[in-house]
């Protein structure tokens, strides 16, 4: 158990990582409001060290929020995202949205928190239910005022808006006659989520916070004091305030891009009870009953990942026999060993282990969780990789699928194709490895792939993963311009703007959306704004073909010449050489940017090997 | 709990929840002349006290936690 020298030492050795992740696990044993206080504080010497990414909150709302915002400033640190907040005035949420003058807009959002209460946004349905009108009129109307506010803060910001759904009231006026009815409190607001929720769909960077199912969670009863409502205005517990700011770093992460892309388990002890070398097949517990349930509820939960498009890997010290039987011969496995991605199955040492695994996979290691039993073995990877998200797990089997469950690096906005077809990718890719084993010549090996891609303007069924794409690639991205789904749009609708988007497969499979381009047209110069590939498809000459192809586009457009920028950034070095390449000329250079050109005189030659497909679906 | 751990946790508190020295807060210390202890303070420090003493307050005893002395002896009455 870490204690405050050891995180104190830890500042001293200058291991900034190291000590945030200590900060991480004192605030977990004790998440209180005086432990946020305290990390913030001593946290303050070594923000700089940590390569914070920057956000802007500004949470708008119907009661009072304020401490809520130290412990989500300290959580955030945790996961890397420096977090500004401004608290909107005291129930001013409609004026300061409808106003263009409010400090609110002078603020200038990246992240919109509406935090609302039933009582506050519709004190006739909580007050005083007798009185209510029409279900249905009432939440039309309550639907059209959110409607009404998205569309002011849409045309004055791009910032993304999360909105509260109405919770319920622990006791309806009507008591139990309110379920027996259609026109009841209860069903009232159930209609008004239900129309705050369409709402929400029609429009982009607009997301839904269940604030009734979240109340639910920890307990209605338990949620609100209404001695400090009644004394100070304030309708939360202490502890609410923790698990309101779990809720908002749920949607904070995927919006930051600090969400992890892949998941490492252990096996003994923690997908199946028991260890396998020793217990065997028959000894290991996992089935029916206790504890060999608890075991399948975990793997149920790692299934769900791989569904929502989570990458997985072993990593387990075993014989990899013994380890391959249990997958191979288990009946009550649900698991099976082509939903990983990547194995290792040996007795090096963990964090030794999942460096390779990340080299392997092609991610970085910070986008890597870990789960394992061990508090050992967690011990040593936080020491050894503090980039590594560590999931905390109890000791005994039966909450590790809850702890997996709630743990909010996995969490997504949006889910693309390429998300769900994700675990058919890496088998794929799998088999292009074996063959390129084989020794064949590089030449011969993307021939024998059969690449065949497809490029076309964005179109309402491709804008989520180009949004995706550009706000999550980091390696084969030249100038790491993040964009959300709505500056997307409004860019594929300004005539002097191109974005394009590729879609890749050969002859083992589909890689989906992979590859995004976008351009600005400048007099008689195309200005390559974006260029990005995903991190499946680096090296095997799709570059050049989107390269290739944008130029040929440029040409046509009669336009002279094409240029971009490489931005580097810690991430983007396998980029950096992508231009000279590909013939440009360095035009410009500060502070390590790089301005190339290239004259379009000369074709941009297209890759051979690849066959150009036009779209085939309509936009 | 001796009455002193008492005094400096709340003091702590205090200090911590107001962002001000530890030596700044005493035992007289209240809204009225320690000014960042604003109403905004005073949420916090109940929350905060709830946390740490493991009570939730009745509103009663919320109104009188006016000053560092009388939270003590609300916290105190409270253990008795």
């Amino acid at each position: 158990m870490p204690d405050r020298n050891q995180f104190i030492s830890a500042i001293e050795r200058r291991e900034h990582l190291r000590a945030l992740g200590l900060m991480r696990q004192l605030f977990n044993e004790a998440p209180t409001l005086a432990s946020a206080q305290f990390v913030l504080k001593q946290a303050a010497p070594i923000r700089e060290h940590l390569a914070l990414v920057p956000c802007r909150l500004a949470i708008l709302r119907s009661f009072t929020v304020e401490p809520v915002v130290p412990i989500l400033r300290a959580l955030a640190l945790f996961h890397g995202i420096d977090l500004i907040v401004h608290v909107g005035d005291f129930n001013a949420y409609n004026t300061e949205l409808l106003d263009p003058q409010s400090s609110f807009y002078g603020f200038n959002p990246d992240v919109v928190i509406l935090a609302t209460q039933t009582r506050d946004v519709l004190p006739e349905l909580w007050n005083d239910s007798a009185a209510t009108e029409d279900c249905e009129a009432l939440a039309a109307r309550a639907a059209s005022n959110i409607e009404h506010l998205i569309d002011s803060l849409r045309s004055r910001s791009k910032a993304h808006l999360i909105l509260n759904t109405l919770e319920m009231p622990n006791f309806p006026n009507a008591g139990i006659l309110d379920s027996q009815r259609n026109t009841g409190q209860s069903e009232a607001i159930r209609n008004v989520n239900r129309r705050l929720r369409e709402t929400a769909a029609k429009h982009l960077g607009v997301y839904v916070l269940d604030y009734d199912a979240l109340i639910a969670r920890f307990g209605r009863l338990n949620w609100g004091d209404e001695a400090k409502w009644l004394t100070m205005r304030m309708p939360l517990g202490a502890d609410s305030f923790v698990h309101l700011a779990r809720e908002y770093i749920r949607f904070l992460l995927p919006l930051c891009g600090r969400t992890c892309k892949a998941l490492v388990i252990d096996l003994d002890n923690t997908i199946w009870g028991g260890v396998i070398g020793e217990d065997g097949l028959d000894g290991i517990k996992l089935g029916a009953e206790y504890p060999g349930n608890a075991y399948l509820e975990v793997q149920r939960a790692i299934l769900d990942l791989h569904r929502r498009g989570i990458i997985l890997a072993i990593c387990s010290k075993n014989n990899p026999e013994d380890a391959l039987e249990v997958f191979n011969q288990h009946d009550a496995m649900l698991l099976r060993i082509d939903h990983f991605a990547a194995t290792r199955i040996n007795w090096k040492s963990k964090p030794e282990n999942i460096r390779e695994l990340a080299t392997e996979l092609n991610i970085g290691i910070d986008a890597l969780a870990f789960l394992d039993d061990n508090p050992l073995e967690r011990e040593e990877v936080r020491m050894l990789l503090p980039e590594v998200h560590v999931i905390d797990l109890p000791a005994g089997p039966a909450h590790f699928a809850a702890a997996l469950r709630s743990t909010p690096v996995f969490e997504r906005l949006a889910l693309s194709n390429e998300d769900r077809d994700r675990g058919a990718y890496y088998q794929a890719e799998r088999q292009r490895a074996q063959l390129q084993a084989t020794g064949v010549a590089l030449d011969d090996y993307y021939r024998s792939l059969g690449m065949v891609v497809e490029i076309g303007a964005v179109s309402s069924r491709t804008i989520a993963r180009v949004a995706q794409l550009t706000q999550k690639t980091n390696q084969f991205n030249l100038t790491t311009r993040r964009y959300s789904e709505h500056e997307i749009a409004s860019k594929a609708a300004d005539a002097r703007w191109r974005v394009d988007a590729l879609t890749a497969s050969d002859r083992f499979g589909d890689y989906g959306l992979v590859g995004v381009a976008i351009t600005n047209q400048i007099d008689d110069v195309c200005e390559i704004d974006s260029f990005l590939l995903s991190c499946r498809v680096i090296g095997r000459s799709v570059e050049t073909a989107l390269l290739s192809y944008l130029a040929r586009e440029a040409a046509s457009g009669g336009m002279r010449s094409i240029r971009g920028w490489y931005l580097p950034t810690r991430k983007n070095a396998p980029s950096k050489d992508f231009y000279p390449k590909h013939g440009f000329k360095m035009i410009n250079e500060n502070d390590g940017k790089m301005l190339f050109e290239h004259d379009l005189s000369k074709e941009i030659g297209w890759p051979d090997w690849i066959e150009l497909r036009t779209e085939s679906e309509p936009r | 709990m001796t009455n002193d751990a008492i005094l400096e946790k709340v003091r702590a508190i205090v200090a911590g929840v107001s962002e001000v020295e530890v030596a700044r807060v005493t035992l007289e210390s209240s809204p009225t002349n320690l000014e960042e202890w604003d109403s905004l303070a005073q949420v916090n420090i109940v929350l905060s006290l709830e946390q740490e003493f493991g009570h939730q307050f009745s509103p009663e005893q919320i109104e009188r936690m006016v000053s560092v002395e009388k939270i003590i002896e609300v916290l105190t009455a409270r253990a008795a």
